[in-house]
């Protein structure tokens, strides 16, 4: 049953990571460009899934936003996962004040809703794409780092460890080959599950014009778009909103697949 | 003299409990000292808890003592490389994320041998290993195959002193013959000085030049291995020697 989850949540993914790369190949319009004349058109065999305001091809405009949409929840999750790994191992093997300093810290972090922190970096930084990966994944790697710390404390007092020590292995070989390792199991599972997040996440910021910057495409962007014309234009905020909703649910699967 | 041990002490303090601020303390191992001589075999008794296993990670400077001291002579220099460890349960003293090639290749690597995989194929001739078994993690390892494993690990660096903590306890009486006979036969090959930790008297009267019988972190009987198995002295010696027959 689990495995079916496993299964399809990845053919899903897959064929979304697929098309968003071949999306030159797919897409029969350039997703930029702007034609009033088609203004609105809803969907038919020549425009999928519809026009937008601006005339754009909205199937065009999808598989490029595909692109930016992935690329921020998974960069930006790779992110969140790298440092949660850093400073988790980091405090669970050295423990004592480098420990205290840095749970210290996340806690700091946890006591802001890091919809806000965003927000409040967003608005000081320009929200290109780079820094909206970045800001996302900064702010998101607390999970992590407590479970690896949890991890890591109880592996270092394992046995394999003291005969790492005892021929000769350095705290780094130590961390690096043998606790990482051990440690990265529920890392992944956490990082998979939290992708449907940050996808989310930079289409809450896209839909309060923070986030990714027209003209590119993102799918937050254009359901953003679409508020103007909910009224006259279903496919504007249905197409999108269901991108997102059926990529979500596809990472969740994979997420709990993986669980097992 | 390869190695000195005097006075060694280990004592664990434990919390007594959330309103109790009085220590209580676990003396392990509890003035403990001997010597060893090259190419010859020390063998440790006592029951379950003695402090066998704390004596070993303190012989192998993985713990601190709390008292004492440990002189190694000039026989050994570099030394995680000079000596080595084996522990009592194989399957915990080999990391699960790791094939058995990389596990015997590491003490190589951390040391800087060149051509260390030659290395690995002769470790796995002294501990008879088929080159088959390289690719498996030590979960797919039979008892026997996982200890031989740690012990040709612990031998990848030419070791002068090894220290052995009931390396046949886990494995059923077959396997304990015949890695009891690879160690006896190894110690010959390789000229190496061991300090064999066990419970089980009979074992340790086959490998040891001499013995120290330890309780509750104290050493109760010394001597040479056939002195103290026909003159006993000590009454917890002969208890233990009536529960091995
Ligand atoms: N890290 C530790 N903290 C507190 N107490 C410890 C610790 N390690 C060992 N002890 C205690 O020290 C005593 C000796 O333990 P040790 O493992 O050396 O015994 P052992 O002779 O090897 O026993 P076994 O034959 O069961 O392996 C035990 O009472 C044990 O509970
Ligand atoms: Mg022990």
């Amino acid at each position: 049953m689990l495995k079916k989850q496993l299964v399809i949540g990845v053919s899903i993914v897959l064929i979304l990571v697929l098309s968003s790369i071949f999306a030159p190949l797919l897409a029969r319009y350039n997703p930029n460009n702007i034609n009033i004349d088609d203004a609105l058109l809803s969907p038919s065999a020549n425009h999928f899934f519809g026009t937008d305001q601006l005339g754009r091809d909205l199937f065009s405009r999808m598989l490029y936003g595909a692109r930016v949409s992935l690329a921020v929840g998974i960069i930006a999750v790779g992110i969140a996962a790298l440092v949660g790994l850093a400073l988790g191992c980091i405090a669970g093997f050295f423990g004592r004040w480098v420990d205290t300093l840095i749970m210290r810290f996340l806690d700091i972090m946890l006591c802001f809703p890091v919809f806000f922190l965003i927000l409040a970096v967003i608005s000081i930084l320009e929200p290109s794409v780079f820094n909206i990966m970045l800001v996302i994944g900064l702010t998101g790697w607390m999970s992590t780092a407590r479970l690896v710390r949890a991890e890591v404390l109880s592996l270092k007092e394992r046995e394999f460890i003291l005969a790492a020590r005892a021929i000769g292995a350095s705290n780094s070989r130590i961390i690096i080959k043998h606790l990482i390792p051990n440690a990265l199991g529920p890392v992944i599972v956490n990082a998979v599950l939290s992708v449907a997040g940050a996808i989310l996440l930079e289409s809450a910021l896209s839909f309060l014009g923070l986030g990714i910057q027209p003209p590119t495409a993102s799918w937050g962007n254009i359901l953003a778009e679409s508020k103007s014309s909910l009224g006259i234009a279903w496919w504007m905020s249905v197409f999108p909103g269901l991108a997102i909703l059926i990529t979500v649910l596809s990472f969740n699967m994979i997420g709990e697949g993986l669980r097992e | 003299m390869i190695l000195e041990a005097k006075n060694l002490k280990k004592y664990y303090y434990a919390d007594q409990g959330l309103f109790n601020t009085s220590k209580r303390v676990v003396k392990a191992v509890d003035g403990v000292s001997f010597n060893l001589q090259e190419s010859s075999v020390l063998g440790v008794v006592g029951e379950s808890g003695c402090g066998k296993s704390t004596l070993a990670k303190l012989l192998l400077r993985l713990i601190t003592p709390t008292e004492g001291e440990i002189i190694f002579g000039p026989a050994i220099n570099a030394f995680r490389k000079d000596a080595a460890i084996v522990f009592q349960d194989p399957l915990l003293s080999l990391n699960p994320k790791m094939r058995v090639v990389d596990i015997l290749a590491e003490p190589l690597i951390i040391h800087r041998y060149e051509k260390y995989m030659d290395r690995v194929a002769e470790l796995l001739g002294l501990v008879r290993l088929e080159n088959g078994l390289l690719r498996r993690f030590p979960a797919q390892l039979s008892g026997g195959q996982r200890q031989r494993v740690c012990i040709a690990r612990a031998l990848a660096c030419s070791p002068k002193l090894l220290v052995l903590d009931e390396p046949v306890s886990s494995l059923d009486l077959i396997m304990q013959k015949q890695i009891l006979d690879l160690l006896i036969e190894l110690k010959n090959k390789l000229e190496m000085a061991y300090v064999f930790i066990s419970h089980n008297m009979a074992v340790v009267e086959k490998i040891s030049d001499s013995i120290i019988v330890m309780y509750e972190g104290k050493i109760v009987e010394s001597g040479q291995t056939a002195e103290v198995f026909n003159r006993p002295n000590a009454e917890y010696t002969k208890k233990l020697l009536e529960a091995a027959r």
